[in-house]
């Protein structure tokens, strides 16, 4: 007979003080740490942390994220790296809300702990679906800018690098002319590119290009460390996008100039850095979404672009992390039932989530 | 050990199963009822049916004609009968799926409302007074709002009067969903059914707001009729 006893519950460590993303190994998996406040606003303020996750984080008071096994495969592939070789790319997969995006964060923070320059994507459908407001290039034939989209990651590139990139002080190897009257010099500080670039709207996307330039150039030379973070990176190569021509014929986005200069960050032609990027079925329209596989996501283009690449699965919860999450929401004070907090509850959230995150957290919600 | 495992231990229950139909749908006597009136309501609660066998009442009852069981009824964990009824009354058409989804996106709201007052609150005894489980805000608001008497016109000598009368439990939980879900129907465009249902489930909750207002009209105007309230007999 099936009895439960409205108090028994299962006792699991879920928590770790290890709040230095770089000391995280595998006794950390399934365990969640902490992320205070002035790092989650310098970090994630231009977007990196899913909608619904950083509102969860935001009721539950505080922001942690649990340390699981593709993060903490990266963080010792990153420690172990060696910088004088041709940078590594790494592709997270996985389905649809496994927790792909929250692990890229991980991988930030521990980039922004370990002294490297972040050039982070938050989630590239955003520019392929969403723009707002694409105009022709004036220097690239046939390519399509994105000012208002380039102003904001300029201001996402230096709210999270802002202290950094003070330290530094790299200086542009090259005279940028933006027009007759506006031009950026030899060994002029990178923040005046910046600069340029956020009240230049007509010039944003060039300034983006050339400051991707300038960083590899910078961590080609050694004077600095630089880690790509970009989230749904499919979709540059998306058969689809919202901009269309003045004869309605649809723009592919790799006809943008972003695309470009990505694609050209995301090459291992350059080394003391590395490249950690995403695939996710969601980034592309629902024709091809069937499977989440790389080679899939990324297509024949995509592929050659990438390859070779250190494919990292990122999966379902395990039973320990399960648990974790489960003691996590009911320490927080967000799983309410007092039924669903014991063993046969527990059962019954694995078996209808399937060990999903995200399914989870949307069976959690209401109760 | 499963719901199935329970039955099966009853070989009388599995027989009655192919008859049920059968004795059930022979001439109908209750106007809108497929069933006969001896055929008895399902117990689907585990805990429910654990204490029929051990206390002995399963005996009794292996022979009785059962109803249907309903895609409601369920052994979640979550289940919770009076939010399923409220539930049928928020559907419309028929789309239980986006009725179900308006009242969890409400209880999340709750929690989300309470959580900010509960962690904003600095000592313990402040925390211990904030209710979080949306189910028990739920109960405890629909409980403030049901109304004790009913008004009822009748007609006497030409002239028709709205006599209070007394009220049956289930009229007086139907009125308070009712009026509950029509005040949150009423908004404006920007705040949707799930969010002002969250604030009049919580203000009734504290006994406050406007669905505890209409009942308290509704309890006034019994109270001024109350002259009329023979009128019942005759």
């Amino acid at each position: 007979m099936i009895r439960f006893s409205p108090t028994e519950t299962i006792t699991n460590t879920f928590r770790t003080n290890e709040l230095d993303p770089i000391n995280h190994r595998k006794d950390h998996d399934g365990r969640f740490y902490s992320i205070s406040q002035s790092v989650k606003k310098q970090l994630f303020s231009g977007g990196g942390l899913p909608k619904e996750y950083k509102e969860l984080s935001e009721t539950l008071n505080g922001l942690s994220i649990m340390v699981r096994k593709p993060a903490i495969e990266l963080i010792t592939y990153l420690n172990k790296t060696n910088f004088d070789a041709p940078v590594n790319r790494y592709v997270l997969y996985g389905k649809t809300g496994s927790g792909k995006s929250v692990s890229l964060a991980h991988i930030l923070h521990y980039g922004s702990n370990a002294g490297m320059v972040l050039v982070h994507v938050p989630w590239v459908p955003n520019w392929v679906r969403f723009p707002k407001g694409c105009t022709p290039s004036v220097i690239h034939p046939n390519k399509y800018d994105h000012p208002i989209e380039s102003v904001e990651w300029l201001r996402h590139f230096s709210t999270q690098n802002g202290p950094l990139m003070q330290k530094l002080e790299l200086k542009t190897t090259e005279t940028y002319t933006w027009s007759k009257r506006e031009m950026t010099a030899v060994g002029s500080p990178l923040s005046e590119l910046i600069d340029l670039g956020m009240n230049r709207a007509k010039h944003a996307t060039d300034c983006v290009t050339a400051l991707l330039c300038e960083l590899k150039k910078a961590a080609l030379s050694k004077r600095c460390r630089v880690l790509v973070v970009i989230d749904g990176f499919n979709s540059f190569f998306s058969p689809k996008s919202r901009v269309r021509r003045e004869d309605k014929s649809i723009v592919l986005p790799t006809e943008f100039v972003l695309t470009d200069a990505f694609l050209s960050l995301t090459r291992n032609d350059w080394n003391n850095g590395a490249i950690v990027v995403s695939v996710d079925a969601s980034a592309h329209p629902s024709e091809l979404r069937e499977s989440p596989l790389p080679r899939y996501q990324l297509g024949k283009q995509g592929f050659e672009h990438l390859d070779p690449f250190i494919p990292i699965e990122v999966p379902n919860y395990s039973e320990k992390e399960f648990h974790s999450q489960i003691d996590y929401y009911v320490e927080r004070n967000w799983l309410q039932q007092p039924k669903a907090r014991t063993e046969r509850g527990r059962a019954e959230l694995s078996f209808t989530s399937g060990n999903h995150p995200l399914s989870l957290m949307k069976l959690v919600a209401p109760y | 050990m499963s719901l199935f495992g329970v039955l099966r231990k009853l070989p009388s229950f599995n027989a009655i199963h192919c008859h049920i139909n059968f004795l059930g749908r022979i001439a109908r006597q209750q106007p809108y009822s497929m069933y006969q009136p001896f055929v008895k309501e399902p117990t689907y609660s585990i805990e429910k049916l654990d204490q029929l066998i051990e206390s002995g009442e399963a005996k009794k009852r292996e022979f009785v004609p059962v109803k249907a069981a309903r895609s409601d009824h369920n052994v979640s964990v979550f289940h919770d009968e009076l939010t399923s009824k409220f539930i049928n009354m928020v559907m419309e058409k028929g789309h239980k799926e986006v009725a179900t989804k308006l009242v969890e996106t409400a209880y999340m709201k709750i929690k989300q409302m309470q959580l900010a007052k509960y962690y904003k609150a600095t000592t313990d005894a402040e925390r211990a007074e904030i209710e979080l489980n949306p189910i028990v805000i739920f109960h405890k608001a629909l409980e403030n709002c049901k109304p004790v008497l009913q008004l009822t016109p009748i007609k006497r000598g030409g002239a028709t009067y709205q006599v209070p009368i007394p009220i049956t439990e289930n009229r007086a939980r139907f009125l308070a969903m009712k009026w509950m879900i029509l005040e949150s129907r009423e908004k404006e465009r920007t705040v949707h059914f799930p969010e002002r249902l969250a604030y009049e489930l919580l203000e009734a909750f504290n006994n406050t707001g406007k669905v505890v207002k209409r009942k308290q009209d509704l309890h006034k105007q019994c109270e001024t009729n109350r002259a009329y309230a023979h009128y019942r007999w005759g």
